[in-house]
């Protein structure tokens, strides 16, 4: 069967695969920012020593995660009526922000109860605490766990093929209608992803080693 | 006001605030388009079965090649190893809605012969949990301390019964948490096999809505199903790891 | 014992249904070294860290410094910064390199300039005898370096009070000294201190109180002198029998 595959249809389809490309790529990179910062928030409030605080986040965290994306994408373009390129940003962001909101917390509960005393005692607001002394701490505490997140983000990405957003997915089902050289496009498009993510995971890794100090 | 009235204060709150959204909520949802809907619970709950046959037998397959996998990539001869590990991350990379597309449709540019939905579905699903698994399987085949393994060497046992009675009983309690944190994550996948026209949950739920107006009581069915079975299987887990923090 | 700097007056606290501090009322005057010790559990540190409101008290009172101790956070705050503290495990920022921990909170807190506050810095860690550790990390250093930079970190804002948590207690017994040292230089210069340890040597050398706390309570309250000969409670001398019959240099096996 494989002396029957066309690669030539990929030099067709380029522009298609390019643009699908550049979609992919700019949905995923506001979806990573995005849950970066509203997971860091969420994140941040749930490990404020307060009940009313942990319950909200822990609700936040729990609905989110227990739904599948495609409920969420669905549910604002289909029902809300969400334009589709605000609908796909906003579930990325809703979703992994979720995942992110854990791993913060995660982190910064993993910093010694100590280093809070220290700063406490020399006179330090709460937010000084956070900003001087939990968070760079925290900061490379969670690259490996966030390193895993982002590359989801750029995952879950795919799916917003399905309510038509022109993303690389998207692509691959089009050169697949027109030319049912499906399997040519979907290689083109899985090593396109895999190199994204390779290049998320390169990314964090040269972070975590500059973080990673004495 | 003292730690204990403060945390008292805020437990109050927090049911106040619960007991408000539950009322508010059961108003607007009994008036929700019920009665439209009603005829499809039947329909809707054997599609809710047919999520969770798929994810149950996609992650049972995934178990039996993830151990393989796993075990290749650990103590594999060269090669190989490098073999299973750029397998493995191949697909944790690839988007899932893509390894479905491609089971379904290049599969019969390979094997030459049709696959049906359902059968790419369990293929595909089997694919993504048995290349996690494989990697919650290393992982809690790692964890267990070196120490343990040269304990057993130092008694006079093999390897292999090393392996068998003292690494692989520890990696096993170890790893059940994670296991069934795939099963939560494999069970939100299953929702894209919509993609390629199984008749799960969610399919079940957009073909119900285009043939009875009620977005809203359908959406609420569509996300109680999931969220419940989501969160029964969650807490399971922390039966199993009262640490237990993180799903994916 | 009244307008000491520190006042204790009829504290209680609970740690759930454990009365961690049972009716403390204690005074400390200004310029006083005062030392506390007794069993683990007895609440000495729990005393220590009510002083700088790290921990809430539920009944009774704490005054420091003329103003009683209450809930607004800008008031605690503020007195925080008033107040050095030493803890058993240093607590050193790891993320920081030794001056920048010395740094952080004179620049952030009192809002000093950069060269002014690194002026400080250097100053205070040439006087805990390690000027030459200015720019290495926590992790490079020794038990003994990193307790003496904690303690350079809390005078670096000027503090009117220092309070020693076991300071220490979790120190190779090559390091207890050095560290003893710069404390006693700093009660030596007129410090305020209250300093929860089992250094006897050291309380007798530069206390002018010992307290001595058992299940929550003070027990007994007195000169060094009089504490070490003529201790009036069973259980201070009993506490005291176990604590001084150690060999010195090893570990003491009550902390």
């Amino acid at each position: 069967m494989l002396q029957s595959l066309d690669w030539s249809i990929l030099w067709q389809f380029r522009a298609a695969l390019w643009n699908g490309l550049l979609t992919t790529l700019w949905i995923s990179a506001v979806g990573i920012l995005g849950s970066t910062l509203a997971g860091v928030a969420v994140g941040c409030l749930a490990a404020v020593p307060s009940l009313l605080l942990r319950r909200l986040t822990a609700s936040y965290t729990e609905l989110l995660r227990n739904l599948p994306v495609i409920v969420k994408l669905f549910f604002l373009y289909f029902v809300l009526g969400v334009p589709a390129i605000p609908a796909a940003l906003l579930t990325l962001i809703l979703h992994q922000s979720a995942y992110i909101a854990d791993v913060t917390r995660a982190g910064i509960r993993s910093v010694p109860r100590g280093q809070v005393d220290a700063g406490l005692s020399l006179g330090h607001g709460w937010w000084q605490i956070y900003r001087h002394i939990l968070l760079p701490q925290v900061l490379r505490i969670v690259i490996p766990p966030m390193t895993t997140q982002y590359v989801s983000v750029v995952k879950n990405s795919a799916v917003v093929a399905l309510i038509s957003v022109e993303d690389l997915t998207y692509q691959t089902q089009e050169i697949n209608v027109e030319t049912f050289r499906g399997f040519e496009a979907a290689t083109a498009a899985t090593v396109l992803y895999i190199a994204i993510s390779a290049v998320v995971i390169g990314a964090m890794t040269r972070l975590y080693a500059r973080l990673a100090g004495p | 006001m003292n730690a204990a009235g403060s945390q008292r204060l805020q437990a109050a709150l927090w049911w106040l605030g619960v007991a408000i959204a539950v009322i508010v909520a059961a108003e607007r949802v009994r008036r929700l388009e019920w009665a439209a809907v009603a005829p499809s619970l039947p329909f809707l709950l054997t599609a809710l079965g047919r999520s969770w046959v798929l994810a149950i037998v996609s992650i049972a397959c995934g178990v039996i090649a993830a151990f393989p996998l796993a075990l290749t990539r650990l103590y594999g001869p060269r090669g190989l190893r490098q073999l299973a590990t750029g397998a493995i991350e191949a697909v944790r990379a690839t988007p899932e809605l893509m390894v479905i597309f491609w089971v379904y449709f290049t599969w019969p540019y390979l094997a030459g012969n049709q696959v049906t939905a359902w059968n790419a579905a369990l293929g595909s699903l089997s694919v993504i949990a048995a290349a996690y698994l494989a990697e919650v399987i290393r992982a809690g085949i790692s964890s267990v301390p070196a120490g343990q393994v040269e304990a057993s060497i130092a008694s006079g046992m093999s390897g292999l019964l090393t392996f068998r009675y003292i690494v692989l009983p520890q990696a096993l309690r170890n790893m059940l948490p994670a296991l069934l944190a795939q099963l939560v994550a494999l069970f939100k996948t299953t929702s894209l096999v919509y993609a390629i026209g199984v008749m799960d949950f969610f399919r079940a739920v957009a073909v119900t809505k285009n043939a009875v107006f009620a977005p809203y009581a359908l959406y609420l069915i569509l996300g109680a199903g999931y969220f419940v079975s989501c969160f029964a299987i969650g807490r399971i887990v922390r039966w199993f790891d009262p640490r237990y923090q993180l799903l994916e | 014992m009244a307008g000491g700097i520190i006042e204790f007056r009829n504290v209680h606290k609970w740690f759930g249904t454990l009365h961690v501090l049972d009716d403390v009322s204690l005074a400390v005057q200004a310029g006083q070294v005062v030392v506390v010790c007794g069993p683990s559990g007895s609440g000495k540190s729990t005393l220590l860290r009510c002083i700088n409101r790290l921990e809430r008290i539920d009944r009774g009172e704490i005054v420091v410094d003329g103003a009683p101790l209450d809930d607004q956070v800008r008031k605690i705050t503020r007195l925080r910064a008033e107040i050095g503290m030493v803890f058993q495990r240093f607590n050193l920022y790891p993320h920081l390199s030794v001056l920048d921990n010395v740094m952080l909170a004179p620049l952030k807190v009192r809002g000093l300039a950069r060269d002014k506050a690194r002026a400080i810095a250097e100053d205070l860690l040439a006087k805990v005898g390690i000027p030459e550790k200015a720019s290495a990390y926590p992790a490079q250093l020794s038990g003994g370096q990193q307790q003496r930079v904690a303690i350079a970190r809390a005078l670096a804002m000027g503090p009117k009070i220092m309070l020693f948590d076991e300071p220490t207690s979790a120190l190779d017994p090559e390091m207890i000294q050095e560290v003893l040292e710069v404390m006693v230089g700093l009660a030596e210069g007129g410090m305020t201190m209250v300093v929860v340890t089992h250094e006897m040597g050291f309380a007798r050398r530069v206390a002018d109180r010992v307290v001595f706390m058992d299940a929550g309570r003070v027990v007994e309250e007195a000169t060094p002198e009089d504490f070490f000969t003529r201790a009036r409670d069973p259980r201070t001398r009993s506490f005291l029998g176990k604590i001084l019959s150690h060999v010195p240099g090893l570990p003491d096996a009550s902390t």
